[in-house]
């Protein structure tokens, strides 16, 4: 099994942020990433209750395509993704597994803003500001695939963080602990 | 931190693990209160997220049965059916927070975060209260921080409670440095007035002015700088004991004041013509003999009867010396932990040089000491040599007299001694090298 990284886009996902994430994960952990042909919901995974998107639902989905060689699978989705006991989450992936799941629903709007007043369209509109969040909590779920934990240190994007005000304060890159643990868990995957 | 989740629900069990497990705690799952128990039994948790609903026994059943059987264990009650009823119930049976599903991320950072505080909170509490047990426990070698196993100690402890339940004023006597304040607090904290304040005011501190105003308080305008009026010490202590320390320097005129205040009850604030009731214990001290002041004239024998109705005598440290080695490993804990450093103890030699000298400032002498040679050690077990500023009377004596040969011949069978005729113990005391000993050792004929 190849240790590169798919990324695959479910649903509707803008191109450009598919591509600044690849950009971002490949820059910043000199892997090989690969953007798959999108493919539909999964809509087994729709809680209509809650009208989100179960993200451990979507985790297992994704383990399952066998017909991906890449050793580490993170579905991108641009709708809002829940776990049972949480309203939402940014993302989603098991320590260690090979598959996660992240969303951009809450990525294109201020702190404190309301995503329920978002239009689609704005909410998929392709800015500076939510590509980047969205590449900051690719590289967070990819060190979880790669068994990173939450990081003590504020100044490491695999420090935890729950709303976006805390995601706009975390880097875009990896504190020199989480880095070594990540380039030993590379050396035992390949 | 090690956590257990308990859950009908497997969704929301997997939930919190997967989240638990992503922050780096140890997480343990159970599907019903009766199996968290059983886990319970087996294991140490810290944390136990329990949901309310579940068949069998409930969240707030288990809630109550963890209370009572496992009181370290923080749990928090997590429910999908939150009322403000329930949750008020779930924190007065003791649960840590409650939180209703489904809650953000970041509650579930603050609420861990909270148990964390909590947890290091009770942990420092439980190594306070152990550090007071050791310090007050009813041990043989220690009494209210008084540390001694001597026979005149002993005494003291076993007179202590006694003087304590009576409410007569105590003179303490004893040169300095041998712990009267301790003895006073002792007493204090055995009383019916423990509760209620200790002062301590030292008399020989101040001038007569200035110790009268101290004591009796001054309303304004008493005198110039009295701005505004103040309650003196009679009158703050309000229910609690007195310690007047140094009491043989106070001036007659104020032995006056103080014996008219022991009758009565009452004080007048200086400046003021309205009396004010008071009530204290005193505990009063000195290191002068007073029946020779008395006999001199420097002290009133009125007030010297009426301030010692129970007398008590507390030993010098060269009239315990049973002591000394209990003392000295007290102060050596204290000043190792205080200054971080690793002295572990004090060598045979050390602990003989401590044992030879005679403490002219007794038990405080004897801290400073140990303060002293804890601070410039350099190896984890005092030697003789770092206590060189100690010199035994009796050494005093030797070089007092004699030639450089008796004199030398002298000292070095007296370090030979200290350190049971160990060459190289002796040898490193004397600071030279074992063949230079043997040397001296054949010389003088001092072999062992």
């Amino acid at each position: 099994m190849s240790p590169a990284v798919a990324l695959v886009p479910m649903g509707q996902v803008p191109g450009m942020t598919l591509k600044v994430i690849a950009g971002n994960i490949a820059g910043c952990l000199d892997l090989v990433v690969d953007i798959l042909p999108g493919v539909p919901l999964h809509q087994t995974a729709f809680h209509p209750s809650r009208d989100q998107y179960n993200a451990a639902v979507i985790i297992e989905y994704l383990e399952s395509m066998e017909n991906i060689a890449h050793g580490k699978i993170l579905g991108i989705l641009g709708v809002d993704l829940f776990l049972p006991i949480f309203t939402h989450v940014f993302g989603d992936a098991r320590m260690g597994g090979r598959a996660g799941a992240m969303s951009l629903f809450r990525l294109s709007r201020r702190p404190n803003e309301n995503p329920l007043k978002i239009s689609a369209s704005e909410m998929l509109r392709p800015e500076n500001l939510a590509m980047e969040r969205g590449a900051k909590v690719a590289l967070h779920e990819i060190g979880h695939l790669f068994s990173l934990i939450h990081c003590s240190d504020p100044e490491c994007v695999m420090h935890f963080s729950g709303g976006i005000d805390h995601l706009d304060r975390l880097p875009l890159y990896f504190c020199k602990s989480c880095l070594r643990k990540l380039h030993a868990a590379f050396s035992a995957s390949a | 931190m090690r956590i257990m989740v308990v859950d009908d629900e497997m969704i929301v069990r997997e939930s919190f693990y997967h989240w638990f497990e992503k922050q780096g705690y140890s997480v343990d799952m159970a599907a019903s209160g009766q199996e968290a128990l059983k886990k319970l039994e087996n294991a140490a948790f810290d944390v136990l997220f329990a949901d309310i609903k579940m068949p069998g026994m409930s969240g707030m059943e288990l809630l109550k049965t963890v209370r009572a059987g496992y009181p370290d264990v923080a749990v928090v009650i997590i429910t999908a059916y939150g009322t403000i009823d329930t949750a008020v119930e779930a924190m007065k049976t003791g649960a840590v927070d409650y939180l209703l599903k489904p809650f953000k991320p970041d509650q579930l950072t603050l609420v861990m975060e909270k148990v964390q505080q909590q947890q290091k909170l009770s942990l420092h509490y439980q190594l306070l209260e152990n550090q007071l047990q050791k310090m007050t426990g009813s041990g043989d070698v220690c009494f209210e921080n008084i540390i001694g196993q001597s026979p005149a100690m002993e005494a003291l402890f076993e007179m202590i409670p006694e003087i304590a339940a009576s409410d007569a004023p105590v003179l303490l006597s004893g040169e300095t440095g041998t712990g009267k304040e301790l003895v006073a607090k002792a007493i204090h904290a055995r009383s019916q007035r423990s509760e209620l304040p200790f002062v301590p005011i030292n008399c020989g501190a101040f001038v007569e002015t200035l110790l009268e105003s101290e004591l009796f308080g001054y309303q304004k305008g008493a005198f110039t700088g009295a701005a505004h009026t103040r309650k003196g010490l009679l009158e703050i202590v309000s229910g609690g004991t007195l310690f007047l320390d140094e009491i043989g320097e106070i001036s007659p005129k104020m032995q006056v004041d103080l014996l008219r205040v022991l009758e009565e009850k009452k004080i007048l604030r200086v400046g003021d013509s309205q009396a004010v009731d008071v009530d204290f214990r005193l505990v009063s001290a000195t290191r002068r003999d007073l029946k020779t002041a008395i006999a001199r004239g420097d002290f009133r024998s009125d007030f010297f009867y009426r301030i010692n109705v129970i007398s008590v005598s507390i030993p010098p440290l060269r009239d315990r010396k049973a002591d000394i080695p209990l003392l000295a490993q007290h102060f050596l804990r204290k000043y190792s932990c205080e200054t971080t450093k690793q002295v572990d103890g004090i060598s045979p030699a050390g602990m003989a040089l401590l044992n030879q000298y005679n403490w002219p400032g007794n038990v405080r002498e004897l801290e400073n000491a140990i303060e002293r040679a804890v601070v410039l050690a350099r190896s984890p077990i005092l030697e003789a040599a770092d206590f060189s500023f100690i010199q035994p009377d009796n050494y005093n004596n030797s070089f007092s007299r004699g030639t450089l040969r008796e004199v030398e011949q002298s000292h070095i069978r007296q370090v030979l001694s200290q350190c049971n005729h160990n060459i190289t113990r002796a040898a490193k005391l004397l600071g030279i090298n074992r063949s230079t000993l043997h040397k001296k050792i054949k010389r003088y004929g001092l072999k062992g």
